[in-house]
């Protein structure tokens, strides 16, 4: 015996306890069959792309009225701008001490606002700054809310998707879209293009416009490690004033008793364009690389040497590239002077906002007890059928849209566009061609609050 | 001696009436002697429309440059209630390190709103160089005292000046352009100190006072006058000391019910939180609140409907009201309706009831119902049936 015999002895107990311990679990491997990309087909009667700030409101509001919907949002998560882009402050609900928009969007910030056990601020006074009156509200909780208020209207989400092509044959819509490991064709009688950038509308063959310059783009982030106050400003170049004092830590912070609003940093992104994958990825990596250098530069001033990054949103948000041409398309001067339109669907408040050369921001606000309202027939695209939009691709001018564009007026906007697909659905016909009345009940049965027409 | 009165006057009078433009120009001049010797003074709208009848004083602890303590009266009426509330302001401005002083009464109105301002007679309010305000600048001044929400609540005295050199408080008043662009709405401009010191006072410790005081009297009947009031932060304030601060009685029951259908949903929201936990026992308190829930719109429902959560058993005419009407519910109104259900004892025919609705044309309605129904413990065989089928 020996040695050897005694190690193969204690080899032998060795590979038999081994094979007695071990789980099923890892003799399970297989060799898979290679990756492929299935195909599918599906039927839904509303189509919404984009789940952003309007099209997930848009989605919550098709789906509650009954119809079959489905969401295709290219990200990982609904929201859009409130949570990728990191603009969790929405606004503006309330104008002159009352309330201007409610119904889903509403609904959701102010569970958001409940759940976070925060207060609202105090609506019944008109603030002197517009946006003392933007609720502030816990972004991670606005994604969770609205995925479970989409699955409970029975909205069918497919993250990862995004349309290759899109026609209208024999009276419906065929759209085609690819995600990861999948095309999908979906049929659908509506669609509502809710991808701010209006690419559905120009891939359908509909006009869309855009500026020679569009305003920036910003990245948000908060830094922190520094006492704003204890800085000598005197020993930092002016133009970094700005930035250490929007960034004050003491002022991310939360005070909930009065909820009103949460300061941010951000970069701006010239030219921001979130229509296509290329331009996107360069908006993002345009974003990081400034403010990596931001930061690199802060460090080098007295009082800065701690500093340091707390929180990077996902992407760049992006104010402005494409808009539609619409049967309708808002003016300045309609905005300013608070038009209400026969077929008005939607308030809007908040100031002309034009963020100019990534430098300056040119304001007009609204004077006293002017709202300014939204007509469905800037929701609908010129010749088009069975198609509406919602959110910042509103047809207007480039005025008029710098205050459109903002969160509240696009909930507005989708919960708007998808009674009226809705309803165009259950009816058999054009959004254009559904009784406005009709449209404007069923906005105000879920909520909405409609502009006053005398 | 009437006689010789009368026979001076007589020739003059008729020499009056026979010159109407004569006439005019006298009542003119009359007019004019009278407002110039009126008292220069500016209001809002008061809540409480009673004649004054009795002062009180109150020591109130303020920090001020004269003095640490300052009397504040209230005006009551006869019957009690509170009117508003005053103080003599005697403060000094400066102007290139010269002052004078400035004696102004401020007033407040029960709800610790400002209510407006007076000055002696023959005092007017000044700016650079001993410029009197004009009438314009004093009606703006009582629209930024009036104004709550305004930059000034939140900086520094030093802010008000632009060169962040320059000496401060003392000579801003006396700098013509030292008001800096962005809150030129917010300040008279030659008198920015005038302003900021005014302001801070109306929305000072004064008006904390106030509004402890008004509500040392607070009363069903004092509450219920002041609901009434036409500016809506009174309003909103007396909705906010309802619960815990006085009875629920029948008037203010009604009258909070009726707020209920304000179409400001502030005033809603106000209202509903103004009814106590404990009310929501009362058969009456669930009733009218069922009777909202069907006749007002969704932002209203919605609130109704959390309200209508938080009673502990729901009488049964109102658990039937509720399944009567849940078809017509829409959104999220419908999915909390159901979770109220949910915690109800169910009897077998309000299940069949509920169950019919699993036929409705709308989705979302068929599906939560249906959502709901498999969530009970339902033993009707048919329901079960229909359960499967859908």
């Amino acid at each position: 015996m020996g040695k050897v015999e005694r190690r193969s002895v204690l080899k032998a107990i060795g590979l038999a306890s081994v094979g007695a311990m071990t789980p099923a679990v890892l003799n399970a491997e297989v060799l898979k069959e290679p990756y492929k990309v299935i195909g599918k087909s599906l039927k839904t009667d509303v189509l919404i792309v984009g789940g952003g700030t309007a099209g997930t409101i848009a989605a919550i509001q098709a789906g509650r009225a009954g119809a079959r919907t489905i969401l295709i949002e290219s990200g990982s998560q609904l929201g859009g701008t409130m949570t990728t882009g990191g603009v969790t402050f929405p606004g503006i609900f309330h104008a002159w001490g009352k309330q201007i928009i409610g119904g889903i969007g509403w609904e959701l910030v102010t569970d958001c606002v409940k759940l976070n056990g925060d207060k609202l601020p105090d609506f019944s006074i008109p603030p002197d700054r517009h946006w003392k009156h933007q609720v502030s509200i816990n972004g991670f909780l606005y994604t969770l809310l609205a995925e479970e208020k989409c699955i409970e209207a029975g909205v069918g989400i497919r993250y990862y998707e995004a349309p290759t092509s899109v026609k209208f044959v024999n009276g419906e819509w065929v759209v085609h879209t690819m995600g990861k490991g999948i095309i999908t064709q979906i049929t659908c009688n509506q669609i509502i293009d809710c991808t701010g950038n209006a690419s559905i509308t120009s891939m359908a063959g509909f006009d869309v416009l855009r500026e020679t310059e569009t305003q920036p783009g910003s990245l948000i982030f908060q830094i922190g490690g520094y006492d704003y106050k204890a800085l000598d400003l005197t020993k930092i170049p002016k133009q970094y004033h700005h930035v250490l004092r929007q960034n004050m830590v003491k002022n991310q912070l939360r005070t909930s008793a009065e909820n009103t609003f949460v300061p941010y940093g951000y970069v701006y992104v010239p030219e921001a364009d979130s229509s296509s994958s290329e331009s996107h990825t360069m908006a993002n990596r345009d974003g990081r690389s400034t403010l990596l250098n931001l930061i690199r530069k802060l460090r080098t001033f007295p009082g800065c040497e701690n500093l340091r990054i707390l929180d990077l949103k996902t992407e760049t948000a992006v104010r402005e590239t494409y808009r539609i041409d619409g049967e309708y398309k808002i003016s300045h001067e309609d905005y300013l002077k608070g038009k209400v339109f026969e077929d008005a669907i939607s308030n809007s408040f908040y100031p002309i906002d034009l963020h100019r050369e990534g430098k300056t921001i040119y304001q007009e606000f609204l004077e006293p007890d002017v709202v300014a309202s939204i007509p469905l027939r800037a929701l609908i695209p010129k010749k088009s059928k069975n198609f509406l939009v919602a959110g910042r691709c509103v047809s207007s001018d480039r005025m008029a849209n710098s205050a459109l564009r903002v969160q509240a007026s696009s909930m507005g906007m989708g919960q708007a566009a998808a009674a009226a697909a809705v309803l165009a659905n259950k009816q058999g016909v054009s959004p254009l061609q559904v009784p406005v009345e009709d449209v404007k009940k069923l906005i105000r049965e879920h909520g909405g609050i409609l502009p006053i027409t005398t | 001696m009437f006689r010789q009165v009368q026979k001076k006057a007589m020739p003059i009078l008729h020499r009056l009436w026979k010159s109407w433009r004569y006439a005019k120009i006298t009542l003119a001049f009359v007019v004019l002697s009278f407002v110039n010797m009126e008292k220069i003074k500016y209001f809002q709208p008061r809540t409480i429309l009673m004649e004054p009848y009795s002062t009180l004083e109150y020591s109130v602890a303020v920090e001020d440059s004269i003095s640490d303590t300052a009397i504040l009266y209230k005006v009551s009426s006869k019957e009690g209630f509170p009117i508003y509330f005053y103080r003599e302001l005697f403060t000094p401005v400066c102007f290139d390190n010269k002052c004078r002083p400035l004696t102004i009464r401020l007033y407040w109105n029960v709800t610790g709103r400002y209510l407006g301002f007076e000055l002696p007679e023959g005092e007017f309010l000044s700016k650079t160089d001993h410029d009197p305000f004009t009438t314009e600048e004093y009606e703006k001044l009582n629209g930024i005292l009036a104004n709550e929400s305004t930059p000034l609540a939140s900086i520094d005295y030093n802010q008000l000046t632009v060169d962040a050199n320059s000496h401060g408080l003392d000579d801003i008043d006396g700098i013509a352009s030292a008001t800096p662009q962005n809150l030129a709405p917010y300040v008279i401009n030659g008198a920015a100190y005038t302003t900021y010191k005014l302001w801070h006072e109306i929305n000072g410790p004064m008006k904390r006072k106030v509004q402890d005081l008004t509500i040392d009297d607070l009363s069903p009947a004092l509450v219920l006058k002041i609901l009434k009031s036409p500016v809506l932060v009174d309003k909103i304030w007396a909705l906010e000391r309802i619960d815990g601060y006085v009875e629920f009685t029948t008037e203010l029951k009604e009258q909070v019910f009726e707020l209920m259908k304000d179409d400001n949903y502030i005033i809603v929201e106000k209202a509903l939180n103004a009814i106590n936990v404990n009310e929501l026992d009362s058969d009456n308190v669930q009733q009218r609140l069922m009777e909202t829930l069907v006749h007002e719109n969704y932002n209203i429902q919605i609130r109704v409907i959390e309200k209508i959560a938080d009673c502990d058993a729901l009488k049964t005419s109102v658990t039937m009201g509720l399944v009567e009407n849940l078809g017509d519910l829409n959104g999220q109104v419908l999915k909390k309706a159901l979770l109220v259900l949910g915690k109800q004892k169910l009897t077998s025919d309000i299940y069949f009831k509920i169950a019919e609705l699993l036929r409705s044309e709308n989705r979302f309605i068929s599906n939560s119902v249906k959502m709901f129904l498999q969530n009970e413990n339902i033993k009707e065989p048919q329901i079960l049936t229909l359960l499967k089928e859908e």
